[in-house]
């Protein structure tokens, strides 16, 4: 999700909200009739009339076809996409220049990450954060982690993102520690517990 | 310096994608009313029908309890459009490396530390703001000291917290 939308996001909602607020409480209001004056009874010959014109059914269908393209559109903006590759060149001159792919570089540090330290399973990709390049390996804890290898295995793997990349910034390498959805079945290869 | 906390999705784009299903169905409906208008689809039209449904409605309890109702639903869209988005994992305070540690990682790295802990029958963890808890099931309650220092020593780099842990006394007779 881009900020852009979810900006767009939080303001329409926030509009819809407050306008659901007055609209509720104007239709406790008119009961309670502490505020406003309001008719006793909703009278809707005004919309047939209008319904009645040769106009109105025209304008409703317009009206109806940029709503409705709207919403979806909109609605469509919310699927996740898959992202785009990231390069960055290395060297050039009147020859070519070479490019690196950073999305190949991160699948492989996250591979690396996934060979060094024990857990289930490890993946590496690319993001923009904040107009910096960021190389993002997410890793599912295993039964035998524990601090010491995993932040062993993510130096190594910063370490070896910069190797990739002689001469260059360094992109950022961060890595997420989640637990993995499903627990994993006991290993029945292990010691027997013995109290 | 880090780059920002990872965070999930916000709140207000669920909202956002319910208001973009209602739009989609009101543009179907008022393109069914056109169609049906102009006589190249059968049917009644749907907005003339919600408009005859409505008049000569007056105001009741009913309608009052419906308004509660929609103002506390617009005030939990008002919530959710300002609430931010969800942190998914914290920091970790390992050096000059950037490690983001989601809690229910934390926890199970405690609880299987605790339970690989000689002794220990089984282990449930729960990760505070400033502490890990663990619970262990054991028939020998003195083993919290050696519980306390694998569970620390699993969980060294990643944070900050403290650990405290409490024995539950199982016997096997």
């Amino acid at each position: 999700m881009t900020r852009r939308l979810i900006a767009v996001d939080r303001i329409v909602s926030l509009l819809v909200g407050l306008l659901l607020v007055a609209a509720g409480l104007a239709l406790v209001d008119w009961q309670a009739g502490l505020v406003g004056s309001w008719q006793d009874q909703v009278q809707t010959s005004g919309y047939d009339d209008l319904s009645g014109t040769a106009w109105f059914p025209w304008a409703l269908g317009a009206a109806g076809l940029v709503v409705g393209l709207v919403g979806l559109f909109w609605l469509l903006a919310h699927v996740p996409r898959p992202r785009r590759g990231i390069t960055r060149t290395v060297e050039h001159d009147q020859n070519g220049r070479v490019t690196v792919d950073l999305g190949s570089l991160a699948q492989a540090a996250g591979h690396q990450f996934g060979r060094l330290a024990p857990v289930v399973s490890a993946s590496g990709t690319t993001r923009r954060i904040r107009r910096a390049d960021v190389v993002e390996i997410t890793a599912q804890v295993d039964l035998r982690s524990d601090g010491q290898t995993l932040t062993e295995a993510a130096r190594r793997c910063r370490d070896d993102v910069a190797a990739a990349l002689p001469g260059q910034d360094a992109p950022e390498c961060r890595v997420l520690l989640s637990n993995p959805r499903r627990r994993p079945l006991p290993q029945t290869s292990g010691p027997a517990r013995v109290h | 310096m880090s780059t920002p906390a990872p965070r999930g999705r916000p709140r207000a784009a669920l909202v956002a994608s319910l208001i973009a299903l209602v739009l989609l169905a009101a543009g179907v409906a008022a393109i069914h009313d056109f169609l049906v208008a102009r006589g190249w689809s059968s049917g009644t039209s749907w907005t003339s029908s919600a408009a005859d449904s409505l008049d000569g409605l007056q105001a009741s309890i009913g309608t009052s309890v419906t308004g509660g109702l929609i103002a506390l639903v617009g005030l939990a869209v008002v919530w959710a459009a300002i609430k931010p988005a969800p942190r998914t994992h914290d920091l970790a305070p390992a050096d000059g490396v950037e490690v983001w540690v989601s809690r229910s990682a934390l926890r199970r790295i405690a609880s299987d530390a605790a339970e690989q802990t000689p002794a220990v029958d089984s282990a449930e963890a729960s990760v505070r703001r400033r502490e890990v808890r663990v619970k262990v099931r054991t028939p020998d309650p003195t083993v919290t000291e050696a519980v306390t220092q694998n569970v620390t020593s699993a969980l060294d780099g990643l944070t900050d917290r403290r650990v405290s842990v409490k024995a539950q006394e199982v016997s096997y007779d």
